[in-house]
């Protein structure tokens, strides 16, 4: 079994490899310039809520929610896309710049979802625990999403006019 | 052919796209129709396209070498964020539009059922609400139906706040970035038209809300040094009172429009003269920075209906605690007399007919409750905080619920909730719903 003091040893020596891991994950949900601060700021809150994680074995998991909402948080008003700001997106060499764009256009919780699931390749369920909802919303999200994307890179819209 | 359900289904025609091995099992008569049907064909086409991009390598790419995210950000047709009012713009053809009516139908019937508990469904109500999403100001039904982004209807990028409706309902004041330095400019746009924002003014500072006059000719807000007037036609703006700054109170118009309720930095409860600015106060805090002490906090619509008293926070933790939450509700009447202590709580707010006040308490059971001004009668609603009342007092709006995140609707008598938006008032102090004022309610 874990112990608490335990799960505080493995946060301070894992800070490092956790600061970075959690700023990867900001940058690539669009905290741009802040990513490094989110990421702090995650690893801040959690170390001073630890006794809260009722699973030490989930910390990393428990970190990467707080640094999502965090995300989604700041995103609020601190800051918007700018361009400056550097965007995770997939790129398709035959589809181009273009085709990018469509998911950086998706509605916030689908690019979201997308970005955690095939950006990153977090499992559903991991990306539905970061996001703090269920499995089936986070597929209904994913759904949506790829739906939305299949009418953008298409010309169906055009088709049925 | 049959219209109605002859075409692929979209989700087999999805499986298609991400699996080659679904279209081998696939049924001959959708193998038939996928060669002869445009519609199907283009929709996996698309598909296709969607399913190569998401599985293609994903890269930190610049966002201005990107076509339609920052550099084209509120350009028609280009909108970062969620997709709220985006109207259809691919046209569902009849069949679809059948169906979906006819899905409509049962939720409205199977919807009213719930949010009632059963009993006769409401009447449903004229007005909209106006609520903060992620940075965005949506309207939406009571039922969170039919959701509009006037933020991307008038060209923002998703840092719009303080949604404050009319008196009237027939306008629509939010805060706007106004420049780098974190000032809010107020904008003022028609509803539902939404086709010329006016900006009337500039704040120094964020917006932590904007208060309409009664008689919906002046803002009141507040910036970094006091408490400023607006005009709503773009003249007349003045500074009212200076050097009281108190970011986390509200401001209350009376009823006739001649005083505004408002608390200190040093948490006084105080009425300030609209003509000239002259600060009464009508609840002194009790050593506000020593422990134990006491700070007043106004709260939003804490003034009586009638005009004759107001509800407010007396706030008995550190001064540096922002969520009070061992806060007490106190009414007293305008003139400063007769104080008296309602219940432990927080986020006081008077109903519109005058017979109860809402607030939130931590309980137990914590969350949203209603009580009688003479501090009787308590009851509770649920679970959540920040309570908002309907223009007709029949509805409360609050964050957070027995549903957990997302802004909630119950019957202000107690009943089955509903789920407003689900991704808001997750993280601002202030983001409260405006109800939309219709005539008669």
């Amino acid at each position: 079994m874990v112990s608490g003091t335990d799960v505080v040893r493995a946060f301070d020596a894992d800070y490092e490899v956790l600061f970075a891991d959690l700023s990867r994950l900001c940058r690539a949900l669009g905290a741009g310039a802040n990513s490094e601060d989110a990421a702090q700021e995650a690893l801040v809150y959690g170390r001073a809520h630890l006794k809260e994680l009722r699973d030490p074995r989930r910390l990393r998991a428990w970190l990467r929610t707080i640094a999502v909402r965090g995300v989604t948080r700041g995103r609020s008003r601190a800051s918007t896309i700018a361009n400056a700001d550097f965007l995770f997106l997939p790129v398709d060499a035959d589809l181009g710049l273009d085709a990018s764009a469509a998911v950086a256009r998706l509605p916030e919780r689908e690019r979201q979802a997308v970005v955690l699931v095939y950006g990153l390749g977090y499992s559903q369920d991991e990306a539905a625990d970061m996001l703090d909802i269920t499995r089936g919303g986070l597929a209904a999200s994913l759904w949506k999403a790829r739906r939305r994307l299949a009418r953008d890179l298409s010309d169906y819209r055009e088709a049925r006019r | 052919m049959n219209v109605l359900f002859g075409h692929v289904p979209e989700p087999t025609i999805a499986g298609i796209a991400a699996e080659p091995s679904v279209a081998e099992r696939l049924p001959a008569r959708y193998e038939r129709h996928l060669a002869g049907c445009d519609r199907c064909s283009r929709l996996l086409q698309g598909h296709r396209r969607a399913s190569s991009l998401l599985r293609s390598g994903w890269q930190m790419v610049p966002a201005d070498g990107v076509a339609g995210t920052s550099a084209l950000a509120g350009q028609p047709g280009i909108r970062l964020g969620p997709a709220f009012g985006r109207r259809a713009t691919s046209r569902p053809g009849a069949a679809w539009l059948a169906l979906a009516l006819l899905a409509a139908m049962v939720l409205a019937i199977v919807g009213s059922v719930v949010f009632t508990g059963g009993g006769p469904p409401p009447q449903r109500l004229p007005g909209r609400l106006a609520i903060m999403v992620q940075g965005e100001i949506v309207t939406v039904e009571l039922d969170g139906a039919d959701p509009v982004s006037v933020t991307a209807a008038t060209g923002g990028s998703r840092r719009d706040a303080s949604p404050a409706w009319s008196p009237d309902g027939t306008h629509l004041a939010f805060a706007r970035i106004a420049d780098d330095n974190g000032n809010d400019a107020i904008a003022v746009v028609g509803y539902p038209a939404l086709d010329e924002v006016r900006i009337i003014g500039t704040l120094a500072g964020p917006s932590s809300g904007l208060f309409w006059s009664p008689a919906g000719t002046s803002i009141a807000a507040w910036s970094n040094s006091g408490i400023e007037l607006f005009g709503v036609d773009g003249s007349g703006s003045r500074p009212l009172r200076r050097g009281m700054h108190d970011a986390y109170s509200h401001l209350t118009w009376s009823p006739d429009g001649s005083q505004i309720l408002a608390s200190t930095y040093s948490g006084e409860l105080v009425t300030v003269r609209t003509t000239d600015g002259t600060v009464t106060t009508i609840a002194p805090p009790d050593r506000p920075f020593a422990p134990g002490g006491r700070f007043n906090r106004a709260s939003r619509d804490a003034w009586s209906p009638d005009g004759g008293s107001v509800v407010y926070l007396a706030d008995l933790v550190d001064p540096d605690e922002i969520d009070f939450a061992d806060g007490r509700i106190e009414v007293v009447d305008a003139d400063g007399s007769n104080r008296r202590v309602l219940h432990d709580g927080q986020t006081p707010t008077w109903s519109p007919d005058g017979l109860r006040i809402a607030f939130d308490w931590e309980g137990p059971p914590g969350g949203i409750y209603t009580i009688r001004p003479d501090g009787t009668d308590i009851r509770f609603v649920d679970a959540g905080r920040r309570p908002s009342w309907s223009p007709d007092g029949r509805f409360i709006a609050y964050c957070g619920g027995t549903g957990g995140n997302g802004i909630f609707v119950a019957p202000a008598s107690g009943g089955e909730p509903r789920l407003l938006h689900d991704m808001a008032c997750w993280y601002d102090n202030n983001s409260y719903v405006s109800w939309q004022p219709v005539r008669g309610t």
